[in-house]
């Protein structure tokens, strides 16, 4: 297994993998997606509303603000000692209290925990006019994303095969494929047909259909994959690359540990 | 990880492995069949909200319950390896 990662910033990574099975890079795909667990408000009590909002409309809003994860510190309520009723080590209460005239943004929540912030502090969260006013408590718990959207620490997480576009020999040059190309990577430079940047091929055969002489052939590599994805804040890109691999290590181990038991 | 074994005969398995879904079931699959002492492998979901993955496993000769926990282990192999790559490429 071999990676080239193209682009690595905070909450974006996109990535060459080489000599890898579709099916585990659909798993780590899957597990960001729906299997690394967030932080994310799951209980609210609002002491004071007066907004153009109804509660339920701020209890939602307030629940799809990601907030920055701390794996070690907290563990996920089912597992907790406390059975799920809420303590220390699968909770972090949270306040915010706000009077118009002012636009109150996921910035103002304060946390309990220095390590448990809105990963975005510009979320805007309700509009309040003069005299308005907003005062709530709010718990966050970890979750998945399975359970509900809110918990999905990663977004936009997909993976196509590597494109490979051979030219043959007998083209012509015609440039009919050229005008075909959804992406416009195909140029002609000193009439020869060129491919400028093979990655962002979609593999949609639009070029070979034009090609009269079959000149043009492009194809996804097996067990080659350009992976793209995004994280919501609650970790870095790379942290849930590696969250993403964890969750599925943690599964196989409990597994094989359950089966050894069985024998 | 709730685990059902269902029916089991010397080269046969079928097995319920409950609160998992297609993200392990599917690894599982791919590696379990990477095994040339594995004969079939499928599982089944019967209803995406309610039922439980069901995983059968059909062997040559070997144990089909030592085929799976070889196969978990070398999913565990193979996700390290990509923990190991990213951490040395993003080191950098």
């Amino acid at each position: 297994m071999d990676i080239d990662i193209i682009e690595l910033s905070d909450n974006k990574a996109r990535f060459i993998i080489n000599q890898i099975e579709p099916a585990i890079i659909n798993g780590l795909r899957r597990s960001m997606l729906a299997e690394v667990p967030t932080m994310a408000i799951d209980y609210i009590n609002i002491y004071g509303n007066t907004s153009v909002l109804f509660d339920e409309q701020i209890a939602l809003r307030v629940g799809l603000i990601p907030f920055t994860t701390d794996l070690e510190s907290y563990v996920l309520p089912e597992e907790c000692d406390c059975n799920g009723e809420g303590c220390t080590k699968c909770q972090v209460s949270m306040t915010l209290s706000s009077k118009g005239p002012i636009i109150v943004y996921s910035g103002d929540i304060l946390s309990s925990d220095p390590k448990i912030l809105p990963a975005d502090e510009r979320i805007p969260i309700v509009e309040l006019k003069k005299d308005e006013e907003l005062v709530l408590e709010a718990f966050a718990k970890l979750g998945t994303g399975r359970k509900h959207p809110k918990w999905q620490a990663g977004i936009a997480c997909g993976y196509k095969n590597l494109p490979e576009i051979n030219i043959l020999e007998n083209c012509d040059s015609c440039g009919k494929c050229i005008g075909e190309c959804p992406k416009g990577i195909l140029i002609m430079e000193n009439d020869i047909l060129t491919v400028t940047d093979a990655l962002n091929c979609n593999l949609c055969n639009l070029c070979t259909n034009a090609c009269d002489i079959d000149a043009i052939i492009v194809q996804g590599k097996t067990n080659s994959f350009i992976f793209r994805m995004e994280s919501d804040g609650s970790y870095t890109a790379r942290n849930l690359l590696l969250e993403g691999a964890n969750t599925i290590i943690n599964n196989a181990k409990q597994l094989n540990e359950i089966l050894t038991e069985i024998e | 990880m709730n685990i059902k074994i269902i029916e089991k005969t010397d080269n046969e398995i079928r097995m319920e492995i409950g609160g998992e879904s297609h993200t392990l079931l599917n690894t599982l699959k791919s590696t379990l069949l990477d095994d040339p002492g594995v004969e079939l492998v499928t599982y089944d979901i019967k209803h995406p909200n309610i039922s439980e993955p069901v995983l059968y496993v059909r062997t040559n000769d070997v144990d089909p319950i030592t085929a799976i926990k070889e196969a978990s282990q070398r999913l565990v192999e193979v996700y390290e390896e990509f923990k190991t790559v990213i951490i040395k490429e993003t080191d950098k």
